[in-house]
């Protein structure tokens, strides 16, 4: 190797330790200091299984709410009201089988007393209901995940 | 009558048996491509392979390859990011004298989480990058390309994703034939709003180039 070689590899390995920084960051969909605690409801056309409960839970594990609550009685800052719908369909594919299709939508609005402070949707497809209804539940979660600058 | 002669005699018996022998030799000499034909299919292989594996070159009998330098390569590099380590596995598909394609998969600890956070793994970084190789020698590749870099941060939660145009230039260095290192700059000229290269955690700016080094095997 020629030395203006191994000198080109030498500065290079020099430049190189020269680290970036690389920050991952959210902001936060909404002001969690603002509402921090919200209850959660859902009309749901999937048959799967307990939406609102498996809603709750996620939002629990992983969003900027620091209390998620099913209960109506408790007092709260916001309520999250998601209409979520599951849709069947079958296609054919290339070799002639029929392949089964379920599309969800999750329509969301969180709201305080009478203003809407947010809303949006969600949309997943799955070889199921039960995976399609909890993906676009997913995809909420999501949106309210925690603030972080990592 | 003519009178023959002894030596007359002598050099004709010679030509008659030069004339006897001169077919023979050559059906003979004829006879071989034919032995070697049947062989060739046996044979021919690995006399032509055997120095080839023994000294690393082609053989002269060997059909030219088309992209002598080319080479598919599996490697491991690092990602010089401050406060966080991205070791990742490399994969080069390289089928062309003018460009190769290289794909990147790895993980990314946090090293320095912030106050009440432990999380360690934040998730992974997958890329696929286009490269564009201008200069190949045998032991010198360099090339500047473009792909995307995608960031799923499933440490952090459930179908969280950044994602950046990266341009880059790379550089190999081929130690041996297959023994290579290599170096890498990146820029990301776009990105989504989650994904800030040069800047730092408390917002400051810093270097907005991502570097790499690593090491890799390939398969001329």
């Amino acid at each position: 190797m020629g030395s203006s070689v191994k000198r080109l590899a030498f500065g290079a390995l020099l430049f190189a330790c020269s680290c970036a920084p690389l920050t991952y960051s959210e902001e936060g969909a909404v002001d969690f200091q603002t509402y921090a605690s919200v209850r959660v409801t859902v009309t749901s056309s999937s048959t799967g299984s307990d939406a609102a409960s498996y809603l709750a839970s996620e939002l629990a594990k992983s969003s900027g709410f620091a209390t998620v609550t099913l209960d109506p009685a408790v007092t709260v800052d916001a309520v999250l009201a998601v209409t979520l719908k599951v849709d069947f369909s079958t296609t054919v594919d290339d070799q002639g089988n029929t392949v089964e299709r379920y599309d969800a939508t999750a329509d969301y609005a969180l709201t305080a007393g009478a203003s809407r402070v947010d809303s949006g949707q969600a949309t997943a497809t799955e070889s199921s209901d039960l995976a399609a209804a909890e993906s676009a539940l997913d995809g909420v979660v999501t949106h309210y995940v925690a603030p972080y600058r990592l | 009558m003519a009178r023959v002669s002894s030596g007359k005699l002598l050099r004709l018996g010679l030509l008659a048996g030069c004339l006897w022998l001169t077919p023979r030799e050559a059906q003979a000499a004829e006879d071989l491509p034919v032995l070697n034909e049947d062989a060739a299919p046996e044979s021919a292989a690995p006399a032509t392979d055997a120095p080839s594996e023994a000294t690393g070159d082609a053989a002269p009998e060997a059909t030219p390859k088309s992209c002598p330098g080319c080479r598919h390569a599996l490697g491991a590099q690092a990602l010089w990011v401050a406060g966080k380590f991205i070791p990742e596995v490399t994969l080069r598909y390289d089928p062309n004298r003018w460009f190769w394609v290289d794909m990147e998969l790895g993980l990314i600890f946090l090293l320095d989480p912030p106050p009440g956070d432990d999380r360690v793994v934040l998730g992974s970084p997958l890329a696929a990058h286009f490269v564009f190789v201008p200069y190949r020698s045998r032991r010198v590749d360099l090339g500047v390309g473009a792909g995307a870099d995608l960031h799923l941060l499933y440490g952090v939660g459930k179908g969280i994703a950044e994602v950046a145009l990266a341009v880059k230039a790379i550089g190999h260095v081929w130690v041996t034939p297959r023994l290579g290192l290599f170096g890498s700059a990146r820029v990301y000229p776009v990105a989504t709003d989650g994904l800030s290269l040069g800047e730092k955690r408390d917002g400051s700016r810093g270097l907005p180039v991502l570097f790499a080094t690593g090491v890799e095997w390939g398969v001329p």
